[in-house]
């Protein structure tokens, strides 16, 4: 299984884990059992079409995924997959 | 350092951010907040203190770093902009501040729609912008170069601002005081990084031109997750399709 990081605002998903173990063998499926696992946040990651949603990115190891293959970028065992949404938040 | 720094917002990102800027030894500084200091305020915006309560938040923090200038030092100068800052603006008010003279702006705000219309217009102005963003443990700041053709800009990481259901605001989600501090002095540094380079070109630079420039932050965007300790840098590939900065590119600035 590949290790899947888990942001802050996505937590609450994963029972407050900040890492998970999810299967797959390229990041459509990846997302698809973390979803089955985790329900409700594979809506926060993508969009009712099945896109990534515009303001996510996610990496295989260091690696944009929209360089690679898209959803079907390939996923090892040993993989790190990071979710990195945009964080346009502050304070006044 | 005879670089223009533009910090829009002075307040959890900003204060921190204008402390770093002011250690750094920048000498010029445009402060741009329409808002007005509060109590509540105090505990994260460091640059407030009690007696500044209903002040404008520029002023309070032109103050406060005026009194923190060694006796005998000459002062920087810091201008204040205390109005609300409108997206269609931004190019105007750029010209105004930035037309003349290196410039770095620093967004610090509080809005998504803001962040990501400062960094458009900035990338159309050819203008280096760092932009900064916290919530709850995590931060987020990415520095842009649009005169660099091989670094990302943030429209190239980030395509679209995400819509507000979707996107937890301090204020609901919560921040941790001290989370926007460090990602504050991150931005700073940033800022000072993307003004060595501009100070480094300038005509006037008095750096030797056989030394190399100093290596630039721009396209780098920096994580903070500050519960576990990690800190992540990325430094994607510009995206050949960003209608942001690949157009810029093939135009020029506006």
């Amino acid at each position: 299984m590949a290790t899947v990081r888990i942001p802050t605002p996505l937590r609450k998903y994963t029972e407050g884990k900040d890492e998970v173990a999810v299967s797959g063998q390229n990041i459509r499926e990846l997302l698809d059992n973390l979803d089955g696992t985790y329900a409700g946040i594979g809506e926060r990651i993508r969009d009712d079409k099945g896109a990534v949603r515009r303001f996510v990115n996610i990496f295989v190891a260091d690696e944009d995924i929209r360089f690679l293959d898209g959803l079907e970028t390939p996923v090892k065992d040993a993989d790190e997959i990071s979710i990195i949404p945009a964080i346009a938040g502050g304070l006044r | 350092m005879d670089v223009h720094f533009v910090v829009i917002g002075a307040g959890g990102l900003g204060c921190p951010a204008l402390l770093g800027l002011h250690a750094a030894g920048a000498r010029r500084v445009t402060i741009i907040d329409d808002d007005r200091v509060e109590l509540s305020n105090l505990p994260r915006q460091v640059l407030f203190a009690t007696a500044d309560v209903g002040a404008a938040k520029v002023d309070a923090a032109r103050w406060s770093l005026l009194e923190r200038t060694a006796v005998g030092a000459d002062a920087p100068t810091l201008t204040t902009l205390h109005r609300h800052l409108d997206p269609a603006q931004l190019p105007a008010l750029l010209d105004e501040l930035c037309g003349a003279e290196p410039c770095v702006v620093l967004e610090c705000s509080d809005s998504p729609r803001l962040k990501f219309a400062v960094h458009d217009a900035c990338v159309a102005k050819g203008v280096g912008v760092v932009i900064g963003g916290v919530l709850g443990w995590r931060g987020q700041a990415m520095a842009v170069d649009p005169r660099q053709r091989d670094a990302a800009c943030y429209r190239c990481l980030f395509e679209a601002p995400p819509p507000p259901e979707l996107a937890p605001a301090c204020a609901t989600a919560g921040v941790v005081g001290a989370v926007a501090g460090a990602l504050g002095h991150a931005v700073a540094m940033l800022a000072v990084g993307l003004a060595a380079q501009l100070d480094s070109q300038h005509p006037d630079s008095q750096a030797s031109p056989e030394r190399a420039p100093p290596a630039s932050p721009a396209g780098t965007c920096v994580n903070f997750d500050l519960l576990s300790g990690r800190v992540r840098q990325i430094a994607p590939a510009p995206r050949p399709d960003c209608p942001t900065c690949r157009r810029n590119f093939e135009t020029g600035p506006t």
